[in-house]
């Protein structure tokens, strides 16, 4: 075979993989509907943010995060997540708990838990503090490992 | 004899860099074949994923959504004795691979005890088995020393629960989902004041490292 005509080959052939490949990855989006006025009143926190990834940033938008009381005494955090993209997106998170004294509270393990979100879907996560020493918290996200 | 229109050193300089990528692309997959142990996170999201066996990863995400759902529930206020008591009861598996119940109960135990609101009892167990034999004979013994029965705070609740899981398989793709069912029971009433389930799903046809 000729030189040019393996050039040629060369540039085809991944071309029409990424074309064979787009078409297999379907891109799904979900819809969503809820009322223009809620009714709740969540105990809205104002939160600051350190991006070190701006593409997993630009890809998951956080919307809100709220946070209440339960069994008494313990901090239940929830936090509003938006896909913006069109298809399916993977990443993990980690909820990290801390004293009035900022102290991290340990617990036997804070396992990264994992989450996959349609396109355009939003999905709130929640965590609750492991003990009623815990004042504050802090919430990680990483794209998934793979 | 037909000429190509190439010219030789055109050529030699395809060839050259068709080379170097062929060796580049053997010395990645000879590098992605050959990892060397190393440590990872045992709670972290670089640990192996398998569709054979509940992971430790799995083990973690079920005992952690597990305890969240039991400490926002609010049951365990209503014990009237502060922290309440808990025994651990039977947790059956009914998957096709062996596995250490403990890996479920040993962390919702631990994190459970760290919240304040329960305790766990180590000398009661389920068919008079107990955790603890040792405490447990100490305490007999002291009560005959001292002749009368001591203070041992019997359980209100007891937590039990069952594993089960569905295979299925569409050409090479195989799905594996763990579920983790577990109930809470106050012992004086009967009545299970508290219950979830954890469904764990994994899809692929081999196993892979990270998630």
């Amino acid at each position: 075979m000729k030189a040019p005509n393996l050039l040629r080959l060369a540039i085809t052939l991944p071309v029409a993989a990424l074309l064979l490949a787009g078409a297999a990855c379907q891109t799904s989006t979900v819809d969503t509907v809820q009322p223009a006025e809620w009714r709740g009143q969540p105990n809205v926190v104002e939160d600051e943010r350190i991006t070190t990834d701006r593409r997993l940033a630009r890809i998951i938008e956080v919307r809100g995060v709220n946070e209440a009381t339960v069994s008494n005494d313990l901090l239940r955090v929830q936090v509003e997540l938006r896909n913006t993209r069109q298809g399916l997106r993977r990443f993990n998170y980690q909820f990290q708990w801390y004293d009035n004294e900022g102290m991290i509270v340990q617990q036997a393990t804070t396992p990264w838990r994992t989450l996959q979100m349609e396109g355009g879907e939003i999905v709130s996560i929640t965590g609750v503090a492991p003990s009623p020493r815990v004042t504050d918290f802090r919430l990680n996200l990483m794209n998934s490992t793979r | 004899m037909k000429q190509s229109a190439v010219q030789p050193e055109t050529r030699f300089r395809f060839r050259a860099l068709a080379s170097l990528a062929v060796a580049g692309l053997c010395l990645t997959l000879i590098g992605a074949g050959c990892r060397s142990a190393t440590y990872v996170d045992s709670a972290g999201p670089r640990t192996i994923v398998t569709l054979d066996d509940i992971n430790i990863q799995d083990w973690n995400e079920a005992a952690d959504r597990m305890i969240d759902s039991l400490l926002a529930s609010g049951v365990l206020e209503r014990a009237p004795e502060q922290p309440s008591v808990m025994a651990v009861s039977r947790i059956s598996n009914h998957t096709s691979i062996q596995v250490d119940t403990n890996m479920l109960t040993g962390k919702i135990r631990r994190d459970l005890n760290q919240s304040g609101k329960v305790l766990t009892t180590t000398t009661i167990g389920l068919g008079g088995r107990v955790e603890d034999p040792l405490a447990q004979t100490e305490r007999e013994f002291q009560e005959f020393m001292e002749d009368r029965p001591s203070e041992q705070r019997r359980p209100y609740f007891t937590l039990s629960g069952r594993i089960m899981e569905d295979q299925v398989q569409a050409g090479r793709t195989r799905q594996a989902t763990y579920i983790f069912q577990l109930a809470m029971t106050e012992i004086t009433s009967g009545l299970a004041v508290w219950e979830d389930e954890v469904m764990i799903t994994k899809q692929g046809t081999r196993p892979a490292i990270g998630w």
